[in-house]
């Protein structure tokens, strides 16, 4: 790999420093010094002059490393220059010096099964263009994804084969058809992904697959979307169960420990049990005491319960004759004769 | 096979009032010298005589299908519905009747409501929403359903409104000849 260094900027900071650290310094023997351009490095190997530093450490160190700056600056500029919009550039040689590596060099990748098979059997993969010519449509499309060649979104009509079976859609068999080959596909990831980890632990495993899963069972931390089909998902109480153990898992197992809060949030009630009376009664009784008791309280409190209405109001009604009903014309007080009249006046 | 619990043979009785009132007694009676009790298997609840029901302990509970007269059902809800099975049983106490006029009875059969003009008499003083065994003219009993009016709303109706709601009838011994145990 080639660097291209900024030439015009190093030689700039070179000159400034040479001015800073003085100009009568002694050059440098430059052939004693080691230069590898790629990294921009100079190294001096020669043994240091002990009294000149003895004298003023500061001094001499800037000095060693004007000299050296100068060095490397000079061999820069004798490479082929280009111009650029700010000032030259260079075109540095590969680096000489091996610098260690920071991470460690990645594990080679687990194969998986398919990838041992072609290995095996010798099957190379070819390459194929991205984009194919669509007849239906008249136009290149893509292989896969969105906006496919041959999509089955796009098809109005599919023509019918001997083999269809009567009375099936193919739409719907292509979807169903796809959904299954998608689950397989998962299946065998996960079964790749279980066999890289057996053979090299978690650390074959890709990074982005989660190990942190709350109570996970034994090989559950490869499923990362979830409990696959035929998995059973952790309940509620399963859940509080594991938090209560962890929160127990001190150096005393919970001995000496507060009682968790999370204990009383698993209710320790059961379902009722039922209770039913016997099937037959004992001895020559075909049908139990408890039953008949039982039979005879419950029409008794149905028939009391469904009579409970003693006046049936529509029968009342009925009862009454309309003609009892009608009002009578208060009376009006019939003229008095005159003797009446005579006989009350005497009595005054 | 088991004995209904107390809150199953209060949905039953409940449901037996509503037809028969106050003759439910009628049911816990022995009839012809022989007792009868109430059994519950795969949540069909059957009215058998004591001395059957005695012997068909012998049979496993997912081996028997039926024994004595079917009364109806419980739902998976737990609702008690009457099977046509019961009627015999019902409308020997009925309380409120219908006879429906000779015209109607074929639509009565395939389980059509009865209507004001297909009904030729009532019993009186019927309340809404009552039990009502259904009667051909020749008093033969067809069904069972629901009160819809009144008797006294009866008169005033138009002749194409509901006047008991269906429930069950003979016709689906023909029609739901599998369900019937």
């Amino acid at each position: 790999m080639t660097t291209k260094a900024r030439a015009s900027k190093m030689v700039d900071e070179a000159m400034g420093a040479s001015r800073g650290a003085g100009a009568g310094t002694p050059s440098y023997d430059e052939s004693t010094l080691e230069v590898d351009e790629g990294n921009l490095l100079v190294c001096d190997p020669s043994p240091v002059d002990r009294e000149a530093f003895a004298a003023d450490p500061e001094a001499k160190c800037k000095a060693v490393a004007t000299s050296m700056a100068q060095a490397l600056v000079k061999r820069l500029f004798s490479f082929p220059s280009q111009p650029a919009v700010s000032g030259r550039t260079v075109e540095l040689p590969r680096p000489k010096t091996l610098l260690p590596r920071f991470k460690p060099i990645p594990q080679p990748k687990p194969l998986t099964r398919w990838e041992k098979f072609a290995k095996e059997k010798g099957i190379v993969k070819r390459k194929r263009e991205k984009y194919t010519f669509d007849e239906h449509a008249g136009e290149f499309k893509r292989r896969y994804g969105y906006d496919r060649v041959n999509d089955i979104n796009d098809v109005a009509i599919i023509e019918a084969k001997l083999t269809d079976k009567p009375g099936e859609d193919p739409f719907s068999r292509h979807k169903k058809d796809k959904r299954e080959r998608v689950r397989k596909q998962e299946e065998r990831r996960l079964a790749n992904l279980k066999n890289a980890a057996k053979a090299g632990g978690k650390k074959a495993l890709p990074a982005t697959v989660s190990l942190a899963r709350a109570l996970p069972a034994a090989d559950d931390y490869l499923s990362s979307s979830g409990p696959q089909r035929g998995q059973k998902r952790a309940t509620k109480s399963e859940l509080l169960e594991g938090a209560i153990a962890a929160s127990e898992a001190t150096a005393s197992m919970g001995k000496f420990d507060k009682k968790s809060k999370l204990e009383g949030a698993i209710s320790k009630k059961r379902g009722k049990r039922q209770q039913f009376a016997p099937v037959l009664g004992k001895g020559k009784h075909a049908v139990s005491a408890q039953e008949r008791d039982l039979i005879e309280e419950t029409v008794r409190k149905v028939i009391s319960a469904g009579s409970k209405p003693i006046l049936d109001v529509g029968k009342a009604v009925k009862q009454i004759d309309p003609r009892s009903l009608r009002v009578r014309k208060a009376k009006t007080p019939k003229k008095k004769s005159k003797k009446q009249r005579e006989r009350e006046a005497g009595g005054n | 096979m088991r004995p209904l619990t107390e809150k199953e043979a209060k949905a039953v009785f409940e449901k037996l009032f509503k037809f028969v009132g106050k003759d439910v007694e009628a049911f816990l009676r022995k009839k012809e010298k022989e007792s009868y009790c109430f059994r519950l298997q795969k949540n069909k609840v059957f009215y058998i005589r004591e001395g059957i029901m005695k012997k068909s302990t012998n049979i496993s509970r997912d081996k028997l299908v039926s024994l004595g007269t079917q009364i109806g059902k419980f739902t998976h809800s737990g609702k008690f519905r009457l099977t046509i099975t019961s009627l015999s049983l019902i409308a020997e106490h009925a309380k409120n009747k219908v006879w429906l006029k000779s015209s109607a009875e074929m639509s009565y059969l395939y389980g059509n409501n009865v209507l004001k003009s297909s009904m030729a008499r009532i019993t009186e003083g019927t309340p809404v929403n009552a039990g009502v065994v259904v009667y051909s003219m020749s008093d033969v009993p067809l069904g069972f359903g629901v009160s819809a009016r009144a008797t006294e709303d009866c008169r005033r109706l138009d002749p194409h409104s509901i006047v008991v709601l269906h429930q069950a009838d003979i016709g689906e011994y023909l029609r739901n000849e599998n369900e019937i145990g």
